[in-house]
């Protein structure tokens, strides 16, 4: 078989457990969180004449004309049922995502084989789960924190372009760190991590509830701390289940073929034939 | 000891490096996949990928709406 189908085999694996198990946890710490600000989301003051302006004129502190875009004004989008089928979407979501991160953490570990890692698989999925965690998780929460549904934010354009930047910069130093002999390479990934700090996360000068009464505003400012907990918990469950899962598929599935191809590698022993 | 390939098929350097050089292609290939799913699950502006992502996007801290 060949190793692209390997990878994707592997992958997939990975994404039923990681996705299943985040989707239960998910559903335990998140979900409440969520449903409770999306009560008062309903309560939020719009200014009606907000749909034609979005996006387009600058947020102004004070004023309230940019338009929550989970209203979708003019023509009502699908969107999932509470209950049954929502919780079926999210699971898809979150196969999905434990997909897409388990191919590039697979794909990360099989160039570090071809660089000639001595590092045994599951050791080596908790390095790589761990600069995953760094790049995907902390660097760009450092910045754009966890936000619950009905707060105003900048532009989505200019956070998205801002949470790439965090998550490229810190994969880059982590390469750097990982893959780079030079002794220069540790000051070359702190001025790397230190790129999006410098540049700066997009905010708004307003209050990001300032659309909601005084008492909506005391309980979504509680709503959302308790959300930036449960998501670093969430977080930190997402990337050992992905360094466990990973590490075992690693193993089974794919450092054969690769330690093969690469020229042998002396840590892995063939379980084809085993040894008697 | 030595894996079997190597006594039934001996290769020479440059095939090596062609076994090499297609693995490292497919790492890449997967690689570049797991990014665009990345992106549909949590980037894509459409209203269906967002409704239906709505909640991992905001549990995963990625910027929604």
């Amino acid at each position: 078989m060949m190793l692209f189908q390997r990878l994707i085999g592997s992958a997939l694996a990975v994404a039923v457990v990681v996705g299943s198990v985040q989707t239960g946890v998910q559903l335990w710490q998140a979900t409440p969180i969520i449903h409770a600000a999306e009560r008062y989301e309903s309560q939020k003051i719009e200014s009606p004449a907000a749909p034609a302006a979005l996006s387009t004129v600058p947020v102004q502190a004070g004023a309230h004309d940019h338009a929550h875009d989970h209203a979708h004004a003019a023509a009502p989008d699908w969107q999932p049922e509470d209950g049954a089928e929502r919780t079926f979407w999210t699971w898809i979501a979150n196969l999905l995502h434990a997909f897409s991160m388990a191919l590039l953490v697979l794909a990360v570990m099989g160039v570090c084989l071809w660089r000639g890692t001595p590092v045994r698989s599951l050791p080596l999925a908790a390095l790589v789960a761990a600069a995953g965690w760094l790049s995907t998780h902390f660097w760009p929460s450092l910045g754009l924190p966890a936000e619950i549904p009905g707060m105003d934010a900048a532009r989505l354009g200019s956070r998205q372009g801002w949470w790439v930047l965090a998550a490229v910069s810190a994969a880059l130093a982590c390469g750097a760190v990982a893959g780079l002999r030079s002794p220069l390479r540790w000051p070359a990934a702190a001025a790397v991590l230190a790129l999006p700090l410098i540049v700066g996360a997009p905010h708004i000068a307003a209050d990001p509830f300032a659309g909601f009464s005084a008492e909506a505003q005391t309980a979504l400012r509680a709503l959302d701390a308790q959300f930036v907990q449960a998501t670093t918990w969430i977080a930190v469950s997402f990337w050992l289940s992905m360094a466990l899962a990973c590490g075992l598929a690693f193993e089974r599935w794919l450092r054969p073929t690769l330690a093969q191809g690469f020229g042998g590698n002396p840590v892995v022993t063939p379980t084809l034939e085993p040894k008697a | 000891m030595t894996p079997s390939i190597r006594t039934t098929a001996p290769a020479t350097g440059s095939t090596e490096a062609g076994i090499a050089r297609s693995l490292l292609l497919q790492l890449a290939s997967a690689a570049a996949l797991g990014l665009l799913v990345l992106y549909g699950v949590a980037f894509a502006e459409s209203p269906l990928a967002h409704n239906a992502a709505h909640d991992v996007r905001h549990v995963t801290v990625k910027p929604c709406h």
